[in-house]
């Protein structure tokens, strides 16, 4: 089906892939609203079913993205509605990090949205996927499509896997015990090294052994800052050296 | 051990209080007059306002009748006699002969292809035609063949391809007694025969249709497969038009229902709308006394009907329909709301909506069960205000349309279902008490 | 995974309605090739008795040991088509629905070509899915014996009172100092005319001297949490706060009257204009007297939707101009969209009343439409008989309050008969307003996750099928919660709700779904983050390491979502089987494998 919306980009009818991620309780019950009301609006959504929006990890939205997914949408209760208290404000904190993650991938924030969508908005429910549509419809096709997704898309995913991440992820949804606004800039120097360390460390996995100047290369960051990366990831027992190169260390995966 | 409860009518309400007596743990005789459970719902196309697919909500309830393993299904029966009181009713059932073994047959419909003789199909309102030994309908609960001794020629051809061997067609009527502490009677009702007003020449006029044809017709599973054509030729109406109380209301003593039947003005709207979305370039004009939408998402779904579908309503009760011979038009003469002068308009296809009046076998079910019926001929309640739902008969409760229009709608017949479980409850329970 | 996936995949035409839109065969045809299937096929209703027997003959023919239905929305048919499955052995966990009914054929039926394009999409994501199903055993959990019923109306007196002689143990809450709700101060009840204290006081009076109910008045919910069997609810009133655990909640909180803002219809400015209700209050005092002519408004502040100006062409006599100001006038009016249901056969009753005093009263109904449903027709006719005067004008163009010039009230309207405006100098002029939203119910529904419909009431399960249950396992509401009701209504509704309640708590236990989370211990460190994050307690550290206790666990997965190790997933929504269905969606042609 990609293959086949692909070809029609290239004639000019790009019809979107939107990927949508429902909630049982408010979001997939306003889209059979919509169905049961027969609001009609474009054929580019594809619902998948989840209990809460609480449950949706970031690197669902990500894996998504890297697949080709023109936009993901994820839909739950309203604010103070959740069928589980409070996991629609847990997506929302979560949200504003993953956001981040989509554009330094290189992807239109656009392209990702949380929408509160309730059980009795059929009509809301129309109205987002037509606005949705039409939006990436004037973006055109994910450029992960057009083009070779960049090695970024892939340590994004794995930063999001990571324990170190998730962590301080997790822990905003509890309790901040320091100024907000200090830790969620705290967290996002994190996710921006998280994403860095695994650039290297996907190189280095394929290509590997490779010196700092090679990675430096092929990952786009400063050398400096490839350095000091592979200094933290030795550090932790990630990489270690393996002989030399050009007068420089050459380094793999431990 | 739990008493046993009699419901009398396997319908939507009638089901309801089977399954929620059921699953309270009590053990259910679910009597039905027709070869399958379902009731009114089972004929209709769609479900106001939200427009569910009639069929597909019902069809869940009636195989969890089937497979409950506290309801037993008692279908094409009646009930013949009913002696004792709360808490302890002996009743008699009279199983009707199928002439095809309940437990044999698997439904497999190889007879109905097989059988040479037809009969008009009762349950797309005599539109279409079955045959002598069929099915009512393709989701029939249960699923087992039945003859029609009327029209059945006994030519044995049946009994010949049945690979069941299910076919018996020298079948007994059976008499089965029960005992039950408690009766639930939930008949529903009949539609008034719209010929008893001959200025609307239904029955003369074939593309004067009621509105219960109409749902046959815009069912898929109907006998045109929902495609809604005239009678006449099969042409597709392209100007339809409904009327609105055709014997509701109506105090004129050889029709005498003079109650609003509650439901007409919103089936007639989702009919309309339903008109509109198949054939989008149709014109839909409902002819009213007063629009009674009430109940919920019914106003704003009327208010949809005339904004965004262009439904036409004109508050006016047409006098007389005539038809034009040649082109098998209809024109329907009527007092302009308006301009007071008597208009006429001509139309493709007429739906009259019919007043809803208690079943046939009514008066007489009540004399066996001794209950008292009200001025109509529906159920009586004890109170209509505190004890909706309590028949003039200790131990026998009533839910759905056989109590009359104050039920307005499904989910009422569903929420008296329910309601009845719970006063056989208590009752039962205050029996056992003492 | 022990054995190869092998699916069965049944489309469904559900007569027309996704037949009609989508090329039901050819998705069938497609559903052949994708892969794991080994067979599929399409019948007219799936969910018929003999769609569900092809279900069944085919897994055992087949050896299917995973079914995917295509047809409507889970929320309503996957517990048929699961139960289908059960009965052919197959765990019901291993059946996945694809919905192209609410999410295809009816949202777009003017694109055939897509349509059914995207059925073939949903089918192969949900075949994805199927492929990772896994068994699951639903937890059992016990139900209490007991039912909290918030709000002592006629509808909340019922459920208990029906609860309570089924030997259930009831708690039930007012907010008020009294029991009885709207219904104790009304006067006459329609159609019997009878005392509405002679069907509140025998009600009452039986709550109260029930064994079973234990009533607290002037009270109100000030927490829940908990689950279907097993709530805990903290009560507080005038003795402080009481702590119950109940197996089933009963909302019956009611609606509001509405009232109209100052001003509209001189309302709260000439004390001679009242709403139908604070009539009841006069006629029960006998305060209106021998009056020459009351006039009563109909529908103010109901269904105010949408005006047509075509309304203006029903008068041809009058001036246009002027029409134009008041129906733009009307359309500014506030008030709420849906018809009240109860106004119509009010107002009758009142008129009666007044009627039966005063015979010599000319009594005035200015409405709309007149909705007299049910058999009330007679009690209509009866006013009718009276003498009182029912007067039609057209909806669009709202009466209006002027004066006579000796100063006495006046209204004005369009008689929709005569086409003309007609004045009438009224002595009390009666607005019918309708019953509203109340903000209890509305914090009550946020409370207890009933979500709150576009009309403000609370929201069944089921709009047609499951009118008193909630989206909330065992929570079920009754009365005027849900939208208008009379007396008789809302006693069958309070019923229905007790009946339902009573399964539950009957049978002392019910099955919730297995949708649960699943620590792996060999990755969990211990961190209590999950412990932390859960609304339901259900993870707990025990020697370093998450356990999850089932029966509290709810199944949304936020601890999953947040796991720093990843080591928690949740049953039958998997991240590989969330993805599965992503990477059938856009990468089909590697539907096998891995992720890379």
């Amino acid at each position: 089906m990609v293959k086949e919306n692909l070809g029609k980009v290239a004639e000019g009818e790009f019809e979107p892939l939107i990927i949508a991620y429902c909630c049982n309780w408010c979001s997939y019950a306003g889209a059979d609203l919509a169905g049961t009301s027969r609001f009609e609006y474009p054929t580019n959504i594809r619902i998948i079913r989840i209990m809460c929006t609480g449950r949706m990890d970031s690197t669902l939205v990500l894996e998504a993205l890297r697949m080709g997914a023109d936009g993901v949408l994820i839909a739950g209760c309203h604010p103070g509605d959740c069928h589980y208290q409070k996991g629609n404000f847990m997506m929302e904190k979560r949200f504003d990090y993953l956001k981040k993650a989509v554009k330094n991938i290189g992807i239109e924030p656009e392209r990702v949205r949380l929408e509160w969508v309730s059980a009795s908005e059929g009509g809301k429910w129309a109205a987002l996927v037509r606005e949705m549509a039409e939006e990436i419809k004037q973006l055109g096709p994910s450029p992960f499509r057009l083009r070779s997704i960049p090695k970024k898309t892939d340590a994004a995913i794995d930063a999001f896997k990571s324990q170190r991440l998730r962590w301080v992820v997790g822990r905003s949804q509890i309790k901040v015990e320091i100024e907000e606004q200090k830790y969620r800039q705290t967290v996002d120097l994190i996710m921006q090294v998280e994403i860095e360390r695994h650039m290297i460390t996907l190189a280095l996995k394929e290509k590997g052994p490779l010196t700092a100047e090679e990675l430096s290369q092929i990952t786009g960051l400063q050398p400096n800052k490839t350095m000091q990366h592979l200094i933290a990831l030795r550090r932790d027992g990630i990489v270690i050296e393996a002989g030399e190169k050009n007068n420089q260390y050459l380094y793999q995966l431990v | 051990m739990e008493k046993a409860v009699m419901v009398i009518g396997g319908g939507v309400a009638g089901m309801q209080a089977s399954l929620d007596l059921a699953n309270r743990g009590f053990k259910v005789y679910l009597v039905e007059r027709n070869p399958s459970i379902g009731g009114r719902m089972a004929q209709l196309d769609k479900t106001f306002p939200t427009m569910d697919c009639s069929m597909c909500i019902l069809a869940p309830k009636m195989i969890e009748c089937s497979h409950h393993p506290n309801v037993q299904l008692l279908t094409y029966s009646e009930i013949k006699e009913v002696k004792g009181s709360v808490g302890n009713f002996k009743v008699k059932v009279l199983k009707k002969p199928r002439y095809v073994d309940e437990k044999k047959c698997t439904g497999c419909g190889i007879c109905s292809e097989n059988c040479p003789t037809e009969a008009p199909n009762e349950f797309d309102e005599s539109i279409g035609v079955r045959k002598a030994i069929y099915m009512l309908f393709p989701q029939a609960v249960p699923r087992v063949a039945v003859i029609d001794k009327e029209s059945c020629v006994e030519c044995g051809l049946c009994d010949k391809v049945c690979p069941a061997g299910a076919v018996n067609r020298g079948q007994q009527p059976e008499e089965v007694e029960l005992d039950v502490g408690a009766i639930v009677v939930a008949t529903g009702f009949d539609m008034f025969d719209p010929s008893g007003i001959p200025q609307y020449g239904y029955g003369r006029f074939k593309n004067v249709i009621t509105a219960m044809e109409l749902e046959r017709l815009l069912c898929a599973s109907g006998p045109t497969g929902g495609h809604l054509i005239r009678p006449s030729e099969g042409k597709i109406p392209r100007h339809l038009a409904f009327i609105q109380c055709v014997g509701s209301r109506d105090r004129r003593d050889w029709i005498n229902h003079p109650y609003c039947s509650s439901i007409c003005c919103k089936y007639a709207v989702k009919d309309a709308v339903l008109i509109k979305e198949h054939k989008t370039d149709s014109r839909v004009t409902i002819f009213y006394i007063d629009m009674r939408a009430f109940g919920r998402g019914f106003q704003e779904f009327v208010n949809r009907a005339k904004s965004e579908f262009g439904i036409e309503f004109i508050r006016s009760n047409p006098g007389e329909i005539s038809e034009d011979p040649k082109t098998n038009n209809l024109a329907i003469s009527f007092e302009d709301p308006i301009t007071r002068t008597v208009q006429n308009i001509s139309f493709d296809l007429v739906v009259l909506c019919p007043a809803l009046v208690p079943s046939k076998g009514m008066p007489e079910l009540a004399k066996t069960l001794g209950m008292e019926l009200d001025n109509y001929g529906f159920v009586k309640s004890q109170d209509s205000v505190r004890k909706p739902l309590d028949t003039t008969v200790p131990g026998i409760f009533c839910c759905g349309y056989c109590l009359g229009p104050k039920t307005g709608d499904i989910p009422d017949s569903i929420t008296q279902g329910s309601a009845t479980a719970a006063r056989v409850s208590e009752v039962l329970a205050e029996e056992g008490a003492s | 995974m022990e054995q190869e996936p092998r699916i069965g995949v049944f489309i469904c035409s559900c007569g027309t309605n996704i037949g009609g839109v989508v090329n039901v065969p050819e998705v069938t045809e497609y559903a052949k090739t994708i892969p794991h299937v080994i067979h599929a096929d399409h019948n007219l209703y799936t969910c018929s008795e003999a769609g569900l027997t092809a279900i069944k003959e085919s897994i055992k023919e087949h050896n299917l040991n995973r079914v995917v239905v295509a047809s409507c929305t889970p929320r309503t048919h996957e517990p048929l088509f699961r139960a289908a499955c059960r009965e052919a052995s197959l765990n019901p966990y291993l059946f996945e629905m694809a919905n192209i009914r609410e999410h295809v054929s009816w949202v777009h039926p003017h694109d055939p070509e897509k349509a059914t394009r995207k059925a073939k999409d949903i089918v192969r994501m949900a075949v994805a899915k199927a492929a990772l199903l896994e068994p699951q055993t639903e937890p059992e959990v016990e139900v209490k014996g007991s039912s909290l019923v918030i709000g002592a109306g006629v509808a909340g007196l019922t459920a208990a009172l029906s609860m309570a002689s089924q030997g259930f143990k009831v708690y039930l809450i007012e907010k008020e100092k009294e029991l009885g709700g709207i219904a104790r101060r009304l006067y006459k009840l329609y159609p019997t005319l009878a005392d509405s204290s002679e069907v509140v006081g025998p009600l009452t009076k039986d709550v109260e001297s029930h064994e079973n109910i234990e009533v607290m008045t002037s009270a109100s919910l000030k927490d829940i949490s908990g689950y279907v069997g097993n709530f805990n609810a903290v009560l507080t009133g005038p003795e402080g706060d009481k702590e119950v655990d109940v197996g089933t909640v009963i909302v019956a909180a009611g609606s509001s009257n509405y009232t109209p803002p100052k001003g509209l219809y001189e309302y709260g400015v000439h004390d001679h204009v009242i709403t139908q209700g604070e009539l009841d209050e006069k006629l029960k005092k006998g305060e209106i007297g021998e009056p020459e002519r009351i006039v009563m408004i109909q529908c103010v502040g109901a269904r105010k939707g949408e005006i047509r100006p075509s309304a203006l062409e029903a008068f041809p006599k009058s001036d246009t101009a002027e029409l134009l100001r008041k129906i733009l006038k009307a359309r500014k009016e506030e008030g709420w969209p849906y018809c009240s249901r109860i106004c119509c056969m009010n107002a009758i009753k009142n008129a009666i009343l007044i009627k039966e005093k005063s015979p010599k009263t000319d009594v005035v109904v200015l409405f709309g439409d007149l909705r007299v449903y049910k058999e009330y027709e007679d009690f209509y006719r009866k006013a009718r008989d009276l003498e009182v005067r029912f007067i039609r004008h057209i909806e669009e163009v709202r009466p209006e309050i002027t004066r006579t010039p000796d100063g006495k009230l006046q209204v004005m309207a369009y008689d929709a008969l005569a086409g003309l405006e007609v004045k009438f100098p009224a002595d009390w002029v009666v607005l019918s307003t309708p019953l509203i939203p109340s903000k209890d119910e509305i914090m009550l529904g946020r409370m207890l996750k009933i979500p709150i419909a576009t009309d403000g009431f609370l929201m069944e399960a089921h709009l047609k099928l499951r009118p008193v249950d909630t989206n909330v396992d065992g929570v079920f509401i009754a009365g005027t919660v849900s939208g208008p009701k009379d007396v008789s209504e809302s006693i069958v509704s309070g019923e229905a709700a007790a009946a339902r309640a009573s399964i539950l708590m009957g049978n002392g236990k019910v099955r919730t779904d297995a949708i649960t989370a699943v620590v792996d211990e060999d990755l969990c460190i211990g961190c209590g983050l999950c412990e932390e994050i859960c609304p339901y307690g259900a993870p707990r550290i025990e020697d370093g390491k998450s356990k999850i206790r089932e029966i509290l666990c709810r199944g949304c997965g936020s601890c999953a979502a947040e796991c720093p190790k990843r080591a928690i997933t949740m049953r039958h929504y998997g991240d590989n089987q969330l993805l599965a269905q992503v990477k059938a969606l856009l990468v089909p042609q590697s539907h096998e494998g891995g992720l890379t």
